[in-house]
C-alpha cells in the first residue's frame, strides 16, 4: 500500500499534482468529508462497499504523500484517525482565541483561506490577519464584527454572533 | 402564425435547446424553466418555453395565463402541422408558451415517434432559445427530452431525497445516453458483457467502463466516448439556506466527475428567497415582478455563467 505517490493519488485528493502539503492535506479533508458516510453531496452515489473502498483508497493516497514528504510519520488510517480526534478534542477556546479558533474550523473543514474568501467576498489576507489575531492591523470593530460573523456562518459556526463578539471584545481589551 | 416562419428553416439557425429536469418532483423544477425562459427573453433573445411536463404541466399558471386553447396534442394528434403554431405570446415581451398540460397527461406513454416529432420541431421552432420543462422522474421520456437539450440543467435542493433522485437522474441519464452508440446492438452486447463481469474487470465506477471497452473493443470504445462526452449535465442547487449548503452543487458535480467520468459542472446556487414564493401567488415570474430580488439575481448569475460556456465550446 505504501510507496511512492502515484497520479492516481493526486486525483484521489482531488488536488492539482505538484501542490504543496497544505493544499494536499486541504484535499484530504475534502474528500474524506465529500466521500465520507455522512456527506449530503454523495448521499446514494455509492454502494456501502464502494464507499468503504474510496474511503480507503484516500487513506491510502494520504499515507503515501505524508510518507514521501516526511510530513507525518507515515500513518496508518487509526492514527490518522487519532490524529484528527487528538485536534479536534483540543479545539481553542473561542473565548480566549477566537482567531485561532475560525482557523481549526476552517482547516477541519479543509476549506482554504481563498475558498472562504470566494463565498464572504473579504480579502483573504483580512481573513489571515482575523485568523492570526494580528488586532492592531484590523478595521474598525464594526467591521470586524460582520466579517467574523460571516467567516463563522461559512464554516457553519453556531451563534456566529456570540464568536464576534468575543472577538470584539478582545480587539477592544487590545486597544489603548 | 405570421410572423414566424418568414425565413425558411435552413436561412435559421438552430434554437439553443435547454432542458429543466432533476428526478425530485417539487424541487423548483418549473419555476426555474419559467424565470430561465425569462432572463433569456429580458437579455433581447427570443425564447419559447415547452411544457414537457407529463405529470403537472402548469408553466402557464406560473405565467399567470389561462389554459392555451391548444396544446401538444393538438400537434400530436395533427391537428396543428407545427409547434410554433402552438407557441402563445407570454405577458414578458419575446418569450412564447407552448403548453403541454393535456397532450401527455391524455398520453400515459408517448410512443417514441412522437418524442421524435416534438424535437425535430422543437429545432424548427424560430427562435434563438427553446427550454424544455420536462417534468419529474426519470422514466425514458423523460430523459429523451433531457438528453436531446444542448444545455440540461438538473435541479437539486439541500435535501438527501433530492439528492439521491438527482443521481439516479444522472446516473439513469449517462447510460441511455451510452446506449444511443452505434452500432446499437454491438454496444448492447459488450455494454453488457463488461457489467456482467465488472469485479473482475476492476470495473468499479461508471467512469472505468469505457476504458475497458476501448481496451477490449476500441471502436466500440470511441462510439462510447463520443457520447458520453457529449453527456454535460448541469446541477443547480435551489433553496439554499445555509452556508454550509452553498458548495453542495459544487461537490456534487466534482463527485460526478469523478464518479462517470463526465463532464457534470455547476454554474452556481439559488438562495432560500421568499420573494419567489410571492411571484407565485402573483402568478407572475420573478424576474419579471422583483427582477433585483435575490433570486433573480441568482438566476441570472447561473444563465451567465452557462451562456459564457457555451460561447466557449459547450456540447456540439
Amino acid at each position: 500500500m505504501s510507496g511512492l505517490p502515484t497520479p492516481r493519488d493526486w486525483e484521489v485528493l482531488g488536488v492539482p499534482p505538484g501542490a504543496s502539503l497544505d493544499e494536499i492535506r486541504c484535499g484530504y479533508y475534502r474528500q474524506r468529508d465529500l466521500w465520507g458516510e455522512g456527506s449530503l453531496a454523495t448521499y446514494s452515489l455509492l454502494e456501502e462497499g464502494d464507499r468503504a473502498a474510496r474511503l480507503a483508497e484516500i487513506e491510502a493516497a494520504w499515507r503515501r504523500f505524508c510518507a514521501a514528504l516526511g510530513a507525518a510519520p507515515a500513518p496508518d488510517s487509526s492514527a490518522v484517525a487519532a490524529a484528527l480526534e487528538a485536534e479536534e478534542s483540543t479545539l481553542p477556546d473561542p473565548a480566549a482565541s477566537p482567531g485561532v479558533f475560525l482557523r481549526a474550523h476552517r482547516l477541519r473543514r479543509g476549506m482554504s483561506l481563498e475558498q472562504v474568501a470566494a463565498v464572504t467576498k473579504i480579502h483573504p489576507a483580512t481573513l489571515d490577519r482575523l485568523e492570526r489575531e494580528e488586532l492592531h492591523t484590523l478595521p474598525p470593530a464594526v467591521y470586524v464584527r460582520g466579517f467574523v460573523i460571516q467567516f463563522a456562518r461559512t464554516l457553519g459556526l453556531d451563534d456566529p454572533e456570540g464568536l464576534a463578539a468575543r472577538f470584539v471584545a478582545r480587539l477592544e481589551k487590545s486597544l489603548p | 402564425m405570421p410572423g414566424m416562419t418568414e425565413r425558411s428553416p435552413d436561412e435559421r439557425q438552430a434554437p439553443t435547446l435547454w432542458a429543466v429536469g432533476g428526478g425530485k418532483g417539487g424541487v423548483g423544477k418549473s419555476v426555474f424553466a419559467a424565470n430561465l425562459g425569462v432572463a433569456l427573453a429580458q437579455q433581447g433573445s427570443s425564447a419559447v418555453l415547452v411544457d414537457a411536463d407529463l405529470g403537472g404541466a402548469n408553466l402557464h399558471t406560473l405565467l399567470g395565463m389561462p389554459h392555451p386553447p391548444s396544446s401538444l396534442s393538438d400537434f400530436l394528434e395533427r391537428r396543428v402541422g407545427t409547434l410554433a403554431e402552438l407557441a402563445v405570446p407570454t405577458s414578458v415581451d419575446g418569450l412564447r408558451l407552448v403548453s403541454g398540460a393535456r397532450a401527455l397527461l391524455d398520453m400515459a406513454n408517448p410512443k417514441y415517434a412522437h418524442k421524435e416529432r416534438i424535437l425535430r420541431q422543437v429545432a424548427e421552432l424560430p427562435a434563438d432559445h427553446v427550454i424544455l420543462d420536462v417534468g419529474s422522474g426519470s422514466s425514458f421520456n423523460v430523459l429523451d427530452f433531457f438528453l436531446a437539450a444542448r444545455v440540461g440543467v438538473v435541479v437539486v435542493v439541500p435535501e438527501a431525497t433530492s439528492v439521491e433522485n438527482a443521481y439516479h437522474f444522472i446516473r439513469a441519464g449517462y447510460f441511455r445516453r451510452l446506449r444511443r452508440a452505434e452500432p446499437r446492438a454491438r454496444v448492447r452486447a459488450v455494454m453488457e458483457e463488461i457489467l456482467e463481469t465488472r469485479r473482475e474487470r476492476e470495473v468499479r465506477a461508471p467512469r472505468d467502463i469505457i476504458p475497458e471497452v476501448e481496451r477490449v473493443e476500441p471502436e466500440i470504445g470511441r462510439a462510447l466516448r463520443r457520447e458520453a462526452e457529449g453527456f454535460r449535465p448541469v446541477i443547480v442547487v435551489n433553496r439554499v439556506e445555509r452556508a454550509e449548503q452553498e458548495r453542495l452543487g459544487e461537490d456534487m458535480a466534482s463527485a460526478c466527475r469523478d464518479h462517470f467520468g463526465c463532464a457534470v459542472t455547476c454554474p452556481g446556487f439559488i438562495g432560500h428567497d421568499p420573494l419567489l414564493a410571492r411571484s407565485v401567488e402573483l402568478r407572475r415570474p420573478a424576474l419579471d415582478v422583483f427582477p433585483e430580488s435575490p433570486f433573480a439575481r441568482a438566476l441570472r448569475d447561473v444563465v451567465r455563467v452557462v451562456t459564457s460556456g457555451l460561447a466557449t465550446g459547450g456540447r456540439s
